[in-house]
């Protein structure tokens, strides 16, 4: 009977259809991706292309395509001075956090320096604090009329001046150097090359020789790494130019964007979209020297499989003497301007003229909780953090998977795009979305509300998120994947059951490691917060250029608490460490 | 319905005992009655919330269905902003009060401002209504700032003639240690007002302190600085900002004078827009600020108040009328809404770039 045959068939169309169901879920979920991907990605980009020729504001109904912005762009000796301004800031502070970086690296990852475990973690803190809290620190103690600065005065020591070029690039370069100490110490001072060094020492090399070629080749590519990732840093820095260089007018692009684009009565948008371009091009031309170098750098890297015990070098009687010295430079450069925050938040003002007991006051936290802006910035910033970092784990995840582990057509489409973001510094960012949300209608409804912030940072977060989850994906072998197919799981349900489960520390480490940055973040905010949606570092910025130094020291503190909690508890609850 | 008629005449009479002789005037019933099914009232201006606390304290006592939410930017961002969202057709504020000359002149010129006259318009002075539907807030005198811990009494003199004569007798003392606005926005209109007053021997006074000072910085930070030693001594700070921050304790590092031969002051400006969603809300905030309680509101928040008359038991730092006893009619520079300021200010920019040394 033809039952039989019925039955065959329904069963082939069963598996046919289940297949193509499959099929549909999987491409389904991979385009879902993709489009989200490229629509956080592009949006931002595209209107900023616009109003870069554009006549007027894009919001404003009347405008054509013109070339006079470019022309103004072109002529302007102003923002030709910032873009020179840029450049030797950005070069001079990562060449100071490059000596000052490396020079620790080495003497915790290769030396036997005392208490190097705890000088290891001590040199990192910087990175858990945002440029804008570590400078408002400084302006406080160091600035003149600063605390420290008035009482070398009084010593009779000579004066400094922490609003010049040198100041600024200190400043930056102080608060850089933890980024390259942490690439170098992982990369070869960690100890890897320690038996090239014992080879080279047997032929006959000294110590300094040894240093030069040996240890420093080996750690050139986390060298550049680390030095591209702060040129770009450098580029796009807007607090510490804002807050130390206005004074003695030195400019810089993001001061430039910020003076025309936020702090003006009349924004210039022409003028302002393309700076952004030109902002974008020299971050572009740094990350492109970084993939170029790095090609090269790569032929030192050394695998072996032999372990060897890693030697350390022996400073001698030195070693006291540096340890002092690194402890001199970690009270000057960390412990008194955080304290300087601390004692501000408490005090009318701060200077060894008064006598402490006759300033105390509470008035600054008291204000900080009462007013609502300021506690409205708060639970902002919480909010805005939670969201953006648990939104951007599993997004990032999702990415990975695609972009990893299937067989998407477009999957490298989707690395590049998930990449793109890091040429965008935050103030661009934020730009770019304002545009979208004025010109593309589905973005208007979150102009006001926190999501505008939520979609930024998103966008400025994925290649933080990818870096995080794709080393570790690496890591998990595509056997399991197989495994996962072979027992009839399609795809999506492969990733989700198999792959995902793997990669949960991963995740738990991307959304600390998001929601810390976004808590220190404030150039993005900057073009995109309105009447509810402040953040702290938003207020902190304003504050601090406003003169109310005592109200953003106190906010600061708070960020400076939020973050030290988030941090410890990771690592205690979870075992989660950043940057680690 | 009648309950609130007998509430309102009952507040209305008690403001009236409360704020002296003059009752405030009758809110008109209609107003009153829409303002109840509008919504929040959205303020933009450039001001912060301690200043309005006590202005809106006042306000809700009367009208305490009102929600009013201020947000507080710099002084050119409140009329820049409205002109923003509403091109862009966003919602956007129903009321602006700032101090940003150039910016008023503009919104005026543009039509943005809310057809309504107050029914305060008859107590009020005719130059505080420079054009339909502006009207102001406060006259903010701009002041000069001291350390005591470096300037001995002598050297804080109360006269820009004096200040002049002091620093150039004393140039160590201020080299680079005196601050100022600089000419762009807010300050460049009260240097405007200020050699528009005195002329060429404005200038001869600014050429003589110019080598000395530091110009940029708002009144925040100059503050700031002074009270850190920073700097010695500024000039032409605003007195709403200074004032109220010496009841803190910064009396006890810095002083603040008035100029006898003649103190600049900045009039504040407001207007309800005219695409304002809660008209009802803002026309009764314009009236209240305009009225006789409502300007000791004014004063309480750190303003200086101009309708004449006032309670000065009341006044928190005074007002115009006794500013004006104080240091004569003739010595009060109003920094209003001058046109030529917008034509002839390229070359009062270079003027005063070479008077500063640049």
């Amino acid at each position: 009977m033809p039952s039989d045959m019925t039955v065959a068939v329904t069963s082939q169309q069963q598996h046919r259809a289940k297949r193509g169901v499959a099929f549909l879920r999987n491409t389904g979920f991979q385009w879902a991706v993709t489009v989200v991907l490229a629509v956080l990605v592009l949006t931002p980009l595209l209107p900023m292309l616009v109003q870069a020729f554009a006549s007027a504001p894009l919001y404003d109904s009347e405008w054509h395509f013109t070339l006079s912005n470019l022309t103004l762009f072109v002529t302007s000796s102003a923002l030709w001075l910032a873009t020179w301004n840029t450049i030797i800031f950005a070069v001079a502070s990562t060449v100071i956090a490059l000596v000052i970086g490396a020079v620790t690296a080495i003497l915790v990852g290769r030396t036997d320096l005392p208490m190097r475990g705890f000088i290891g973690d001590l040199f990192i803190v910087p990175l858990y604090l945002s440029h804008l809290v570590l400078c408002i620190g400084w302006l406080t103690m160091y600035a003149p009329g600063g605390f420290v600065t008035t009482w070398m005065q009084q010593l009779g020591m000579p004066a400094w001046n922490l609003y010049s070029m040198t100041g600024m690039a200190l400043v930056a370069g102080v608060a850089q150097a933890p980024l390259v100490y942490m690439y170098c110490l992982y990369g070869a001072a960690g100890g890897t090359g320690a038996s090239l060094e014992d080879a080279a020492r047997t032929t006959g090399a000294g110590r300094l020789r040894v240093l030069w070629s040996i240890t420093l080749p080996l750690m050139m590519p986390a060298i550049i790494y680390s030095t591209i990732l702060n040129l770009v840093a450098g580029l796009e820095m807007l607090a510490i130019p804002r807050l130390l260089g206005k004074t003695a007018n030195i400019d810089v692009l993001s001061t430039f964007l910020f003076d025309i684009g936020i702090d003006n009565p009349q924004p210039n948008h022409g003028l302002v979209a393309n700076a952004a371009f030109l902002l974008m091009v020299l971050v572009g031309i740094s990350l492109f020297f970084q993939s170029r170098l790095l090609k090269n750098a790569f032929k030192f890297t050394t695998v072996q499989g032999k372990a060897g015990r890693n030697k350390r070098v022996s400073l001698g009687g030195w070693r006291w003497p540096i340890l002092g010295l690194i402890f001199v430079y970690m009270l000057v450069t960390l412990f008194i301007p955080v304290g300087g925050i601390l004692l501000r938040a408490f005090t009318v003002i701060l200077t060894p003229l008064v006598p402490l007991s006759k300033v105390l006051t509470t008035a600054n936290v008291v204000r900080m909780f009462e007013e609502p802006r300021f506690f409205l910035a708060i639970v902002n910033t919480i909010e805005v953090g939670i969201l953006s970092a648990a939104i951007g784990t599993f997004l990032c995840l999702a990415l990975v998977l695609v972009s990893q582990r299937s067989t998407f057509r477009y999957a490298r489409v989707v690395d590049g795009l998930a990449m793109l973001p890091r040429v965008l510094p935050g103030l661009i960012v934020g730009l770019g979305v304002f545009y979208a949300a004025v010109l593309f209608p589905p973005f208007g409804w979150i102009r006001s509300s926190i999501w505008i912030l939520v979609v930024a940072y998103l966008m400025n977060m994925i290649p933080l998120g990818v870096g995080v989850i794709a080393p570790a994906a690496l890591q998990i072998s595509r056997e399991l994947d197989r495994a996962g197919r072979v027992s009839g799981a399609d795809w999506l349900r492969t990733s989700l059951s198999v792959v995902t489960p793997l990669l949960k520390p991963a995740m738990a480490g991307t959304f600390i490691l998001m929601f810390v940055a976004s808590l220190k973040s404030y150039t993005i905010a900057m073009f995109l917060f309105s009447p509810r949606t402040e953040v702290i570092g938003t207020s902190i910025l304003l504050l601090a250029g406003d003169g109310d130094t005592g109200l953003a020291c106190a906010l600061a503190a708070v960020q400076i608490l939020f973050t030290l909690v988030i941090v410890l508890l990771a690592r205690w609850l979870f075992g989660v460490r950043i940057y680690g | 319905m009648r309950k609130d008629k007998i509430l309102g005449a009952a507040l209305a009479l008690a403001c009236g005992v409360l704020g002296g002789n003059t009752v405030i005037a009758a809110p008109d019933e209609g107003i009153v009655e829409a303002s109840k099914s509008e919504n929040q009232l959205l303020v933009y201006s450039n001001m912060g919330t301690d200043n309005w606390n006590p202005l809106l304290e006042g306000f809700n006592k009367l009208y305490p269905w009102i929600k009013v939410e201020t947000l507080n930017l710099g002084a050119s961002e409140p009329i820049s902003r409205y002109e923003a969202e509403t091109g862009t057709g966003n919602a956007s504020a129903d009321f602006i009060v700032t101090g940003s000359i150039s910016d008023w002149i503009r919104f005026a010129d543009k039509k943005l401002a809310a057809d309504y006259v107050s029914s305060e318009e008859a107590n009020l002075p005719d130059w505080s209504k420079p054009f339909p539907g502006i009207y102001t807030f406060s006259t903010d005198p701009m002041v000069l700032g001291y350390s005591k811990l470096l300037l001995s009494e002598e050297q804080q003199p109360d006269s820009f003639e004096g200040f002049a004569k002091v620093i150039s007798e004393n140039p160590d003392l201020f080299k680079g240690k005196v601050g100022s606005y600089a000419v762009d926005g807010f300050g460049g209109s009260i240097n405007w007002a200020f050699v528009r007053e005195h002329g060429e021997k404005g200038w001869q006074w600014l050429d003589a302190i110019g080598p000395s000072v530091k110009a940029g910085d708002g009144s925040g930070p100059m503050i700031e600085k002074l009270s850190r030693g920073e700097y010695t001594a500024v000039y032409f700070l605003s007195g709403p900002v200074v004032m109220p921050k010496m009841e803190t304790g910064l009396d006890q590092v810095i002083s603040w004078k008035y100029m006898s031969d003649g103190t600049p002051v900045f009039m504040r400006g407001m207007a309800i827009t005219a695409k304002a969603k809660n008209m009802n809300s803002a026309k009764l905030l314009l009236d209240y600020i305009l009225s006789e309680e409502g300007q000791v509101a004014v004063s309480k928040a750190g303003f200086m108040p101009y309708r004449d008359g006032l309670p000065e038991d009341q006044l928190r730092f005074g007002s115009l009328e006794q500013l004006k006893k104080r240091i004569g009619e003739d010595n009060i520079i109003f920094i209003n809404y001058d046109r030529n300021m917008l034509t002839g200010f390229d070359d009062f920019t270079k003027r005063w770039n070479q008077a500063m040394g640049k």
